[in-house]
């Protein structure tokens, strides 16, 4: 076990922030921890981190008290903050170099592994620069390499692809994909649905400071027992196609949007072939038919009641 | 060795700022020679004019107006002194502004080694600062300062260690740099009035006992005159327990949880 959440309770004077989170992370895997702003995901990262006190609760960072042994726990971990944290009059060498001393790396071990973190970064030839040339999505870089210079167990990344661009987004994942499988444990914060879905092994849902599921993707799919949707893009849509399809047995609800037609049910292998039978009598052209698949935004609209976006 | 890295990092962030650096040099010697021009060169030019008979009037009027520039040297260096390390305490502010503080916080480190450091990084800084002045003033404008450089020494570390005392209170007070500076420089020049370092008035000397400026720049003058290290023990010990007092209410600021935002 990496870290172990037990009844972690933390309230913000009258505010309660995180209810009762209770959460194993695994050895070895990529958790995420989604939800949507303000739902208690800085919160819990940053108890694991030990910059906040829970209020009630155990947090024991692999096997060890983090109210007894917050200064171990601290070497066992990297953290990239949500805001980028670097400074700016410093170059990006000397910010990696300067973080990575301040983990007890000297000399030759720090060079080495100041170097090793701007290649892995990307930003090598970039390490005489200051921050303040660079673009976004480099700085969002500089601030993963001053968090992994000294090789942390864990790491841990709050938010760490917001807004910046889609080539230096799919950098940083590649990279995070990379620390994990050379052995970093990491947890994942994030509320861009798709990239939680790409990355993580496992996924922990986090609402109003409440852990709503926890699981693989795959595991929290499952548990939805929800409705499907079929999505048929077709032309020459006549509208006695749609009510036609409506009075099907097994349809919950038809909808037209543009040119393709939306039918929400709870079987669609049941329902399938009827609504072909219609739109083959009524001499609709199908171009395009497609199921839609349960995704972790349904799994997050089922869980919650609304959307991570809202 | 970690505390010596954020010494180094903190004394290279501050020494980067040559804009500061210079204004903070140049403008206490631009006073003194201002000072130097409206007071003893115009005395001197006085007792010229004067018939050289009159020897004796002479004399006296650059004595006494020597003495006003060395009061006057002590309360500049003073309230220099205290702006550079104030300007110096604002940086845990632009820290936190620059979100580094909360990598700082979770490096296994203690608060008090990350305060230390800063607070030694810029005992170096504005021991340089201090340093230029003296010697500065002294080739140019003739300001004795004595004859212990150990002494000149400790009486500007412990201006150092009050006035970043006051400057991580403030800065523990204030979220926004530019305020937080704002109120630095207010509390600086409000103390040198009060103190007498801008205008000599017997109103001010009661009042002047309660502000740290008179205890630093007395003590500078009786170094002037040759007093040695127990000649300013007195100042060295309430300027400590002033600079404590204010360590610990800072602490207390630091020590709640979210310091870094």
């Amino acid at each position: 076990m990496s870290i172990k959440l037990t009844n972690v309770v933390k309230r913000y004077d009258s505010k309660l922030a995180v209810d009762q989170v209770s959460l194993n992370i695994q050895k070895g895997e990529i958790f995420g921890l989604l939800g949507p702003n303000g739902a208690g995901k800085s919160t819990i990262i940053k108890m694991i981190m030990g910059l906040l006190k829970p209020n009630n609760g155990e947090i024991e960072v692999q096997g060890l008290d983090i109210k007894k042994n917050s200064i171990e726990i601290k070497r066992l971990l990297g953290m990239v903050p949500q805001d980028i944290a670097i400074y700016e009059s410093l170059t990006a060498r000397e910010n990696v170099a300067y973080f990575g001393s301040l983990y007890g790396l000297r000399g030759k071990k720090l060079k080495e592994a100041v170097d090793e973190a701007l290649v892995y970064t990307g930003l090598l030839d970039k390490k005489k620069e200051k921050p303040k040339k660079f673009s976004g999505g480099m700085k969002r870089r500089l601030n993963i390499a001053c968090a992994i210079v000294h090789k942390p167990e864990i790491i841990i990344m709050d938010e760490p692809t917001v807004g910046i661009d889609p080539q230096s987004r799919n950098h940083i994942l590649e990279s995070i994909k990379e620390l994990n499988r050379r052995g970093a444990t990491i947890i994942y914060s994030s509320h861009y649905m798709e990239e939680v879905e790409v990355l993580c092994h496992r996924v922990g849902i986090i609402d109003h400071g409440r852990l709503m599921g926890i699981g693989t993707k795959e595991e929290l799919k499952s548990q939805m027992n929800q409705d499907q949707i079929i999505l048929i893009e077709a032309s020459d849509i006549r509208f006695n196609v749609i009510d036609e399809i409506k009075k099907l047995q097994g349809i919950i609800n038809v909808s037209l949007k543009e040119n393709t037609i939306e039918i929400i049910t709870k079987n669609a292998q049941q329902v399938i072939h009827d609504v072909l039978f219609v739109m083959g009598k009524e001499n609709t052209l199908i171009r395009k038919f497609s199921l839609q698949e349960p995704n972790l935004e349904s799994v997050f609209l089922t869980l919650t009641g609304r959307k991570l976006r809202d | 060795m970690v505390l010596l890295s954020i010494i180094w990092k903190n004394f290279k962030t501050i020494s980067k700022n040559f804009l500061l650096l210079a204004f903070l040099t140049v403008m206490p010697l631009m006073q003194l020679y201002l000072i130097n021009v409206t007071t003893v060169n115009a005395a001197a030019e006085v007792a010229e004019s004067i018939n050289s008979g009159f020897v004796e009037i002479f004399i006296v009027s650059r004595i006494v107006n020597n003495d006003m520039l060395q009061l006057y040297a002590a309360a500049i260096l003073t309230q220099f002194l205290l702006m550079t390390s104030m300007i110096a305490g604002a940086y845990i502010v632009t820290e936190r502004e620059e979100n580094t503080m909360i990598r700082v916080c979770v490096a296994p480190i203690s608060k008090l080694k990350v305060l230390s450091g800063i607070l030694l990084g810029h005992s170096i800084t504005v021991l340089l600062v201090a340093l230029v002045i003296i010697s500065a003033s002294y080739r140019f404008f003739s300001v004795n300062w004595g004859d212990s450089l150990l002494n000149l020494i400790a009486i500007t570390l412990m201006a150092v260690y009050v006035a970043t005392a006051m400057a991580f209170i403030i800065s523990g007070i204030f979220r926004n740099s530019n305020v937080a500076g704002g109120v630095m420089s207010i509390v600086v020049i409000a103390m040198t009035f009060t103190s007498g370092g801008l205008i000599q008035s017997d109103k001010l000397e009661k009042v002047s006992n309660f502000t740290i400026n008179k205890w630093i720049s007395d003590a500078y003058l009786i170094l002037a005159e040759g007093g040695r290290l127990r000649d300013i023990s007195l100042n060295l010990t309430i300027l400590a327990l002033i600079g404590t007092l204010l360590m610990l209410l800072a602490s207390l600021l630091y020590r709640r949880e979210n310091v870094y935002e």
